[in-house]
């Protein structure tokens, strides 16, 4: 016999990783290429996000908050649902251990993420407090950044005004995580747009069709005027910004002219 | 210049047949299209071997039937490999072979709990022309196959160093004999074809879980290996030695790793007549 007697690493179990893939792929019955989900990333919000189209001045910057009292709780809404998203990075990690620079993976991530209900007494029981079901694309060894989804009644919770409010997520979920990202990497969560056609309901208030811009640096959400155009607002603790076509306008929540600094 | 003309004038009368015609009687049978001659034994610590006919042999791997104390269970195998030669000059041959994982060796080697066991098929074709009376070419195709038998619904799914279950390959043995029992050969293989790997897993934690629907492949298309080597074939000694580099076919198995690895093809028995 001609036995090659040099070969793969062995595993940490000290078994041969070749042999444990010759006999996995057999008992996995291997049958051709998954297929991967066809999800476009969010081009067209992005762009909007990028450049809204509303010209205003430091009055009608000013009737827009005072218009809007809601915006604090769009927002918490919305920055609460990233935080779930968050988990994505960790519930790909099996998928990560399984990708090297030797094998090419593709196909689709099917992750449930069980929502906390109160973050301050988090209990991921999905009964209790819904999940949010999202599908990933998978394509050479890198997660594609269109990924599209369905909150089941998750029960989160936001902040409002300094206090805890409840958040309910429900209905289609799309995301776009910014790039495509090696599994080998995980996801950076450096930005992620989030379209929300079904309703979120945080407090006493209750919206439809909310989209939002997450970033290390806040939450950026886009305002849809009575004219169509729009502007994209983001909440700091004691100002509202509103950006336009062209400026930043800052508002004091207090009341008073808006400004440009 | 005197001394290339000296080493030129001996290559040359190596490579003629008028200055070496003897046949050789124990041709070697692995990556080539010979078979043993009928009541030929061989044992050696890697296989048995033994010709029914001239035409017929059967074999099996004996390391995977001594596997009980590391895995919990021997690996039967067996291999039967019919081939027509015409003189030693032209010879063709075909061979086929299963291996058989019962699931709690499956569950050991794949790490994880199954109740399916794993059956491996290889078939090969080989064809061999011997082009001068010290040279021959050995030319051969594997295909091998892997599948599952039984319950698969709890299935191992790490695919590190990935192979796949379909597997088509090519290789070229090329034989130059110094004597009628020792050669110096070459051999190459490359992969012709290789199925993508089903990677479908499922994860589940207090936050998440996790369905993966996934296929992998090798990302190197192009996978070869070339071994030069020796080999001894006399009335009751056979050994081999090559020493290269390459992807590595996994013995029995037959399916090659995605990366390149030095590789050492080594073979060494005792051949005897029971009839």
């Amino acid at each position: 016999m001609s036995a090659p007697k040099s070969g793969p690493r062995l595993s940490p179990e000290g078994r041969s990783p070749a042999w444990t893939a010759a006999l996995a792929c057999g008992l996995l019955a291997c049958a051709g290429e998954a297929a991967v989900p066809e999800v476009d990333g969010l081009d067209e919000l992005s762009i909007e996000y990028d450049a809204p189209s509303a010209e205003l001045d430091e009055t009608s910057a000013r009737e827009l908050v005072d218009a809007s009292p809601e915006l604090e709780s769009i927002l918490s809404g919305l920055r609460s649902t990233g935080d779930v998203v968050d988990e994505i990075d960790e519930a790909t990690e099996p998928a990560q251990a399984r990708s090297n620079e030797g094998v090419r993976l593709r196909g689709k991530l099917v992750i449930t993420l069980r929502c906390p209900g109160n973050i301050e007494e988090p209990s991921y029981d999905e009964a209790e407090n819904g999940s949010v079901t999202l599908t990933l694309g998978v394509l050479r060894n890198a997660v594609r950044r269109g990924v599209v989804g369905e909150a089941n009644a998750c029960k989160l919770s936001g902040t409002v005004a300094g206090r805890q409010v409840p958040v309910e997520i429900d209905g289609p979920v799309l995301l776009d995580l910014g790039e495509d990202f090696p599994l080998s990497e995980g996801w950076s969560g450096e930005r992620l747009l989030v379209s929300l056609p079904g309703r979120v309901t945080v407090g006493d208030f209750s919206f439809e069709g909310v989209t939002a811009r997450i970033t290390p640096d806040g939450v950026e959400h886009l305002l849809r005027l009575g004219d169509g155009s729009t502007v994209v607002v983001s909440v700091n603790s004691d100002s509202v910004s509103v950006r336009d076509r062209e400026r930043t306008w800052t508002c004091s929540r207090t009341g008073g002219p808006c400004e440009v600094p | 210049m005197r001394g290339s003309v000296s080493a030129l004038s001996i290559a040359a009368t190596l490579a003629s047949g008028s200055a070496f015609a003897e046949e050789r009687p124990h041709p070697r049978t692995d990556y080539t299209a010979y078979t043993r001659g009928a009541g030929r034994a061989s044992v050696g610590p890697f296989k048995l071997e033994m010709g029914l006919l001239d035409q017929v042999m059967v074999g099996t791997y004996l390391p995977l039937w001594l596997t009980s104390p590391v895995i919990g269970v021997p690996v039967p195998n067996a291999y039967l490999k019919i081939g027509q030669s015409w003189g030693d000059s032209v010879a063709i041959a075909t061979r086929a072979g299963f291996t058989f994982i019962d699931g709690e060796g499956v569950a050991y080697l794949a790490d994880q709990d199954t109740s399916a066991s794993g059956v491996i098929y290889a078939v090969e074709v080989d064809g061999t022309v011997r082009i001068a009376s010290r040279i021959s070419l050995s030319l051969g195709v594997d295909y091998n196959h892997v599948q599952a038998v039984g319950d698969t619904e709890q299935l191992a799914t790490s695919i590190e160093g990935a192979t796949t279950s379909d597997t088509w390959a090519a290789r070229l043995l090329s034989e130059w004999h110094l004597s009628p029992s020792f050669a110096i050969n070459v051999l190459v293989r490359t992969l012709i074809y290789q199925s993508p790997l089903n990677a479908d897993f499922d994860s589940d934690n207090e936050v998440a879980s996790v369905q993966a629907d996934l296929s992998g492949e090798s990302s190197r298309r192009r996978r070869l290996s070339v071994v030069p080597g020796l080999s001894y074939e006399g009335e009751h000694w056979e050994f081999t030695l090559g020493v290269g580099y390459g992807v590595v076919y996994l013995p029995v198995v037959g399916l090659p790793t995605t990366k390149s690895w030095p590789v050492v093809d080594l073979g060494f028995s005792y051949n005897f007549d029971i009839y």
